[in-house]
């Protein structure tokens, strides 16, 4: 994996838990609601119990468990290591044991189930430290522990298979819609998070080298300087071995291809490139770096507008494979003044319509330039011209901003 | 629509598809076992179980009150069947109702709580429910269901609200954030702009490094060791942030004797401002030839921006970054102070049109400004050399 890959994941771990410390504290509140609740029922059939002993050690082995998950999860802030969740997880395990023994033998287990259905929904507490995957994994394994030892507790036979039936439903779809939804909030977060950092590529000259780069030529310079100081201190000898005369030659490439090439991205290029979604969906073809001649206002609507395709693309689903192109032709002169040049863009949006794109993109590509919109055989394809201040005279193809 | 407004709604519809469509399987789940399976009323509620799910699909599109509504039409028709259909109503059927007028209801109810008045339909539906549903329960178990029922619908609720609410505060982390990157960014611009512009020196980097590449074979060995003792001090000096053309000996640019240095004269600015109580603080070169007339409109543009720093920005720390490449040399004077709308202030008033940015233009310069309420301001500042 990529140095950008790894810090690319590691900028997501740090922005994963962006908001969800209210969603968090929320779902404590509700869970403690329901332990309550289920409290109140393991109290209300406390004379039919085969062993009350052991509902009442689920219950404290619960409430010490999740107290403990509550309390370690707030101070890592938002943090939970691998061997506590597992040992959290025997903990409920034992209490569902626990739940089934003291109901052991009872006319209808499922109803008399109370500690267990609680220790199964505490789940919710791990929802923002562990992936949808894992809490779905888990709640499932639980149900599916529960629902296998009923079988051999009597617990299908025909009078009372309803209410084991909705005890397990009630074991099992809290959770996993909670799951589903603290998903979905973490998509647009990271979507939201995108979107954000993307749009800090705007300021960006026309030309530039991006992070990446600048960190790739400060390293290539750094690896330079440090052969270069062996060789003067004697440290290597001369003639070089073979090998350190291969590094050199190597450096010396690298360098000299990075200090030609660096400097022909521009703002949009990398605002594409750094962004993991946007990568997938967008393609830009842009030879000539026309997109560097956009002002700033300019460049933040036609990037609102790219990421608007985008989420149209994902949500619809119609063609996913196919990416949105924004082509760029080169600068032309406009006629009859010296002052503005006009840059034409042209999007495709294979497989869309105009009613499947959000109105918003239009008002964003107004605030681009003029454009044109058609339905031609693949998709959408929208024309813009926009109007920009052309370089001047002996500034014309320079370099920086 | 407002764009928190957008966000709000899409999460609650999804949210709300996964909580009906919950109570849904659940309420069939209870609903299907053995001995419901005789029944007609079983067979005749299938297709409406069907149905809802189609309507908790289509949430997504944009009649959300309209699907909502087909959802709730078909748990109530389901309900009725129930209770009306079955000749004795047994305990399964009786228990069916729960998930769905408790969960499935009020679930998809909830995408409705993203508009204005939502919670008003959302409860007119969840109470037209609970009616229903309380029609159909023997008397013997109506209160305890009811109260239940009720319980479901406070939950969707409290679950509506908690992620609606979620939203405009963690967006606005999500902008802090894209601040923080921003700075990352601009940083590593300018360093990127410095190391990039140190052409001359990795022209004779490379060279070494050719010649190095061949061994250094065919060369004084002598030289070569001075060469490269030469260029690792360069590369170090610009790793270091030092000013690349005061080496000693190194000889990569003659100082013509009309140029003066930048060097002295910025420190007598920083001083002045010390003075009054601005604090300086100083990046990049610190040592650039300029010609005297240029230097002296660069100095005065400089000591403009500190002024304006020092009297309107409500800040007294004060940065300026000097950058050049072979044509332009540029200032970047920033602040972290309160910033103002630079479409609403008036150039006059800043007192930068006439003095500044005229002053540059006759030298071939320009002026730039960058700022908005809260944000601080920048000043980019260019003088060719």
């Amino acid at each position: 994996m990529s140095a950008v890959a790894l810090a690319a994941r590691s900028r997501g771990r740090r922005h994963a838990a962006i908001g969800m410390r209210r969603l968090w504290i929320g779902t404590t509140l509700i869970l403690a609601f329901q332990i309550a609740f289920d409290f109140a029922n393991t109290i209300e059939r406390i004379g039919d119990y085969r062993d009350t002993v052991a509902v009442f050690t689920g219950w404290a082995v619960l409430i010490v468990a999740d107290a403990a998950i509550v309390i370690v999860t707030r101070v890592l802030g938002e943090h939970l290591p691998n061997w506590l969740f597992a040992l959290w997880y025997a903990a409920l395990v034992l209490v569902i044991l626990l739940d089934l023994v003291a109901s052991w033998g009872m006319p209808s287990p499922g109803d008399a189930f109370t500690v267990g259905l609680s220790a199964s929904i505490s789940l919710v507490l791990a929802l923002v430290t562990r992936s949808t995957t894992q809490i779905f994994a888990t709640a499932i394994g639980l149900a599916l522990m529960t629902g296998v030892l009923w079988a051999f507790m009597g617990g299908y036979e025909t009078p009372v298979i309803h209410e084991t039936v909705y005890t397990l439903c009630k074991m099992l779809f809290p959770v996993l819609v909670a799951a589903v939804i603290t998903g979905s909030f973490r998509r647009l977060m990271r979507r939201e998070t995108e979107e954000m950092l993307s749009h800090s590529a705007i300021a960006a000259p026309r030309l530039t080298v991006g992070i990446e780069a600048s960190e790739q030529l400060a390293r290539l310079d750094l690896a330079a300087e440090s052969l270069l100081s062996a060789v003067a201190d004697g440290r290597m000898r001369l003639p070089l071995s073979e090998e350190v005369a291969k590094r050199a030659g190597s450096l010396a490439t690298e360098l000299r291809l990075h200090l030609l090439e660096s400097r022909s991205k521009t703002w949009l290029g990398l605002a594409i490139e750094e962004s993991s979604l946007l990568g997938e969906k967008v393609r830009v073809t842009d030879p000539s770096s026309a997109a560097g001649l956009l002002n700033t206002r300019q460049r933040a609507a036609l990037l609102s507008a790219i990421w608007l395709l985008h989420d149209e693309r994902s949500i619809s689903k119609r063609s996913p494979h196919e990416q949105i192109v924004l082509s760029f032709d080169a600068a032309t002169r406009a006629i009859a003044t010296d002052h503005f040049e006009t840059v034409s863009i042209r999007v495709d949006v294979p497989g869309s319509t105009r009613m499947m794109i959000d109105p918003g993109v239009w008002e964003h590509f107004a605030r681009v330039g003029r454009y044109r919109e058609a339905l031609d055989g693949i998709g959408m394809r929208i024309e813009i011209h926009c109007l920009v201040p052309a370089p001047r005279g002996p500034a014309r193809g320079r370099t920086d901003s | 629509m407002d764009p928190i407004q957008v966000k709000r709604d899409r999460l609650l519809r999804q949210g709300a598809r996964a909580y009906g469509l919950a109570g849904i399987i659940a309420s069939f789940a209870v609903l299907a076992t053995p001995d419901s399976w005789g029944l007609v009323a079983f067979w005749t509620a299938v297709p409406l179980y069907v149905l809802a799910v189609v309507c908790i699909s289509m949430l997504q599109s944009h009649r959300t009150l309209r699907w909502a509504g087909g959802l709730l039409g078909c748990a109530i028709v389901i309900t009725l069947i129930i209770a009306f259909g079955t000749p004795a109503p047994s305990a399964s059927t009786g228990l069916a109702l729960v998930p769905l007028l408790g969960a499935a209801v009020p679930g998809t109810l909830m995408a409705l709580l993203a508009y204005r008045i939502g919670w008003f339909w959302f409860w007119i539906g969840c109470l037209l429910g609970i009616g229903v549903g309380a029609i159909a329960i023997t008397p013997a178990n109506r209160l305890v269901v009811v109260i239940v029922l009720l319980l479901g619908c406070l939950l969707a609720h409290a679950v509506g609200y908690l992620l609606s609410s979620s939203i405009p505060p963690a967006l606005r982390q999500v902008a802090e954030v894209g601040r923080a990157h921003r700075a990352e960014r601009q940083a590593s611009e300018l360093e990127a702009h410095r190391r990039q512009n140190a052409r001359l020196l990795h022209d004779t980097v490379l060279a070494t490094l050719t010649l190095l590449a061949h061994s250094g074979r065919g060369v004084s060995e002598d030289a070569l060791r001075e060469q490269a003792r030469n260029d690792a001090h360069l590369l170090r000096q610009l790793r270091l942030g030092e000013p690349l053309f005061t080496l000693p000996g190194a000889g990569y640019r003659p100082e013509p004797v009309e140029e003066t240095t930048l060097g002295t004269t910025l420190d007598s600015v920083k001083q002045r401002f010390d003075q009054l109580g601005l604090d300086v603080s100083w990046h990049g070169a610190a040592r650039i030839m300029l010609p005297p007339g240029v230097l002296d409109a660069f100095l005065f543009a400089i000591s403009e921006c500190l002024e304006n720093v020092r009297r309107h920005s409500g800040v007294v720390l004060a940065h300026v970054t000097i950058t050049e490449d072979e044509r332009v040399v540029r200032a970047m004077v920033t602040d972290a102070g309160r910033g103002f709308e630079v479409d609403e202030v008036g150039n006059e008033r800043l007192g930068i049109k006439e003095s500044v940015v005229a002053r540059l233009a006759e030298l071939g310069g320009s002026a730039r400004l960058f700022s908005s309420p809260g944000a601080g301001t920048t000043v980019l500042l260019e003088v060719p050399r």
